[in-house]
């Protein structure tokens, strides 16, 4: 089973901000689908490589030719906040006298 | 020919006639979609006034160079289509209008293609009955009350209604196969690799692939063809070339998934239909046997680890930064948070929730490895089968479309009517499904047909002649409208 410590600090590591309400059945549904897929210890796996691409693919290079990228304008046309041609976001960097 | 039958080669065959321009046809697909369209809610944007500049724009000329001459097609919304929102039914991308198209989209325009609209989906394809969009749910032209299934469910129950005769989904783990089952279409999902992916709004990297909705096969074929190849804007695309093959079906063996029939949660109406396609290839002296795949019964805990896991890592994206919602907290990690938490749904919060949890310290290894583990068992196991059949067979899902709300308040339930269509992802294998007949309500049951990696010109082949066969010519009523 999965207690509300772990959820919120699983919500942390997402940036996702839950309401009380959504805590308290992510407890539930996770503790629920976890504990589905305890089946899988049922499976040796010891000698198994993993499988994270249904083909293998190694590195992919292109030759270096410098291209046209989008303009600024319109690579700003969805942002929610702006100045000038830089997206504007909260502060990052505190004051050190934390303002 | 009635107008709405549009099959592409029935209404290109009508265009070279001089029976019907790309205008009149336009007409007849807006007023269509109009009449019935507020009641089953595929759309979410119509293209209406682009699409009528596109159909005075083509010329009579280049019909035979342009595969899909005057065509209407119907776009999944979560492939950007520049100028035209794509919000992947989420709060989060209510507003955003992609600068650019996804390379799919681009081919379809390319060979001739009108798109007409956007169509609903689960919020970032997550879902297997377009219950989790954050608009509106899509209904079953089929039954009202009932779901089209999901994830693609506005591009089947578009292709259903007969509003399009093509229309584009993507299958994570069955949301092109699963919604064509339930809504009595044909859906086919390509070896991966074969389509781009390259403005498709990546929801699991490794499990993603565009793929065609049709009322036939060759229909389906036709897009495919266009869409596929290599993109040099997509690394992991391939560059597949289709071939067509004149091979008859009496050459190809057969292999009937036990693991997909004798699973718990199979209806016995789709059963008994899957009876009737075994009877019908024997009659035609085509060799049919029951093949065990052994692992395929863990990979429903495989694919939610694996799925889950790339889909937080993919989702990370949606801050509020550069596109989308923005809801403004103190600092830059509230104004994250708060975004997230307002603007993804339920379904978006429980998958990025479970993934995060899988890839976290400390539980990586017990949960993502180890499904990355059983996934090669998985992936051996249809290499194995491939070995002695050309094709394999199952029901494309344990039952027949579901009523609305069935199954919102059990995630695991939902996620059990992916059981027959999840493995094809795991192993990046092509699958389509095709109507094999009706439950004894009516509803449309779908056959699934999985073919060897790459192979997808012979399973379209193989597809193709089943369908006429099974000979299913039966039509949605439109639910009473």
């Amino acid at each position: 089973m999965i207690d509300k410590e772990t959820i919120l600090h699983v919500a942390n590591l997402a940036r996702l901000e839950l309401k009380d309400s959504e805590v308290e059945s992510l407890k539930e549904d996770l503790g629920k689908i976890l504990n589905y897929f305890i089946t899988l210890n049922d499976v040796n796996t010891d000698d198994v490589e993993p499988t994270f691409h249904p083909f293998p693919i190694n590195n992919v290079f292109r030759e270096d030719i410098v291209k046209k990228s989008f303009p600024v304008e319109e690579i700003l046309s969805n942002a929610p906040d702006r100045t000038l041609t830089y997206f504007l976001v909260p502060r990052i960097v505190e004051e050190k006298n934390g303002n | 020919m009635e107008i709405n039958e549009l099959t592409i080669n029935s209404l290109k065959s009508e265009y070279k006639k001089g029976n019907l321009s790309p205008k009149e046809l336009l007409d007849f697909v807006f007023k269509r979609i109009k009449l019935y369209d507020p009641k089953i809610n595929s759309f979410i944007t119509l293209t209406e006034e682009y699409a009528y500049k596109v159909a005075e724009s083509l010329r009579f000329d280049e019909m035979d160079s342009k595969p899909l001459w005057g065509i209407p097609v119907a776009i999944k919304d979560n492939m950007c289509f520049r100028g035209f929102k794509t919000t992947c039914s989420s709060k989060i991308l209510e507003n955003f209008i992609p600068i650019y198209t996804s390379t799919a989209v681009q081919r379809l325009i390319d060979a001739g293609a009108i798109i007409v609209g956007k169509t609903n989906l689960d919020e970032f394809a997550m879902g297997s009955s377009t219950e989790n969009s954050a608009f509106f749910t899509t209904s079953n032209p089929w039954d009202l009350e009932r779901v089209p299934g999901g994830s693609s469910g506005g591009s089947a129950s578009a292709v259903a209604a007969r509003f399009v005769p093509v229309a584009t989904g993507s299958d994570t783990g069955g949301s092109i196969r699963q919604p064509a089952s339930f809504c009595g279409v044909v859906g086919f999902k390509p070896t991966y690799g074969t389509v781009s992916r390259y403005g498709l709004v990546a929801f699991a990297s490794s499990l993603d692939q565009i793929g065609p909705f049709g009322i036939k096969v060759k229909d389906v074929e036709l897009a495919f063809r266009v869409m596929s190849g290599k993109d040099d804007m997509d690394s992991t695309s391939h560059p597949y070339k289709f071939i067509p093959v004149d091979k008859s079906i009496k050459e190809y063996k057969v292999g009937v998934i036990k693991e997909l029939y004798e699973a718990e949660g199979f209806d016995a109406e789709v059963l008994n239909s899957l009876s009737n396609v075994i009877k019908l290839l024997k009659s035609e002296n085509i060799y049919v046997d029951v093949c065990s795949l052994p692992h395929l019964k863990y990979s429903l805990p495989v694919y939610y680890l694996v799925a889950t896991s790339e889909a937080s890592s993919n989702l990370a994206r949606f801050d509020g930064v550069r596109y989308g919602l923005r809801v403004k907290g103190k600092d830059i990690n509230e104004t994250f948070s708060k975004t997230r938490g307002q603007g993804f749904g339920s379904e978006v919060k429980r998958r990025i929730m479970l993934g995060t949890y899988a890839l976290s310290s400390g539980y990586y290894d017990a949960y993502y490895l180890k499904a990355s583990k059983v996934r090669t068992l998985i992936v051996n196991d249809f290499e194995k089968a491939f070995r002695e059949y050309d094709f394999l067979i199952c029901p494309t899902s344990p039952t027949t479309a579901f009523k609305k709300g069935d199954k919102t308040s059990d995630p695991l339930s939902m996620y059990l009517s992916d059981i027959a269509t999840i493995p094809v992802n795991l192993a990046g294998l092509p699958g389509i499904s095709i109507p094999s007949g009706c439950d004894n309500k009516g509803l449309p049951i779908g056959l699934q047909i999985i073919g060897k990696p790459f192979n997808d010109n012979e399973l379209l082949n193989f597809a193709d002649q089943l369908e006429s066969i099974i000979n299913f010519e039966t039509k949605p009523q439109l639910g009473g409208i």
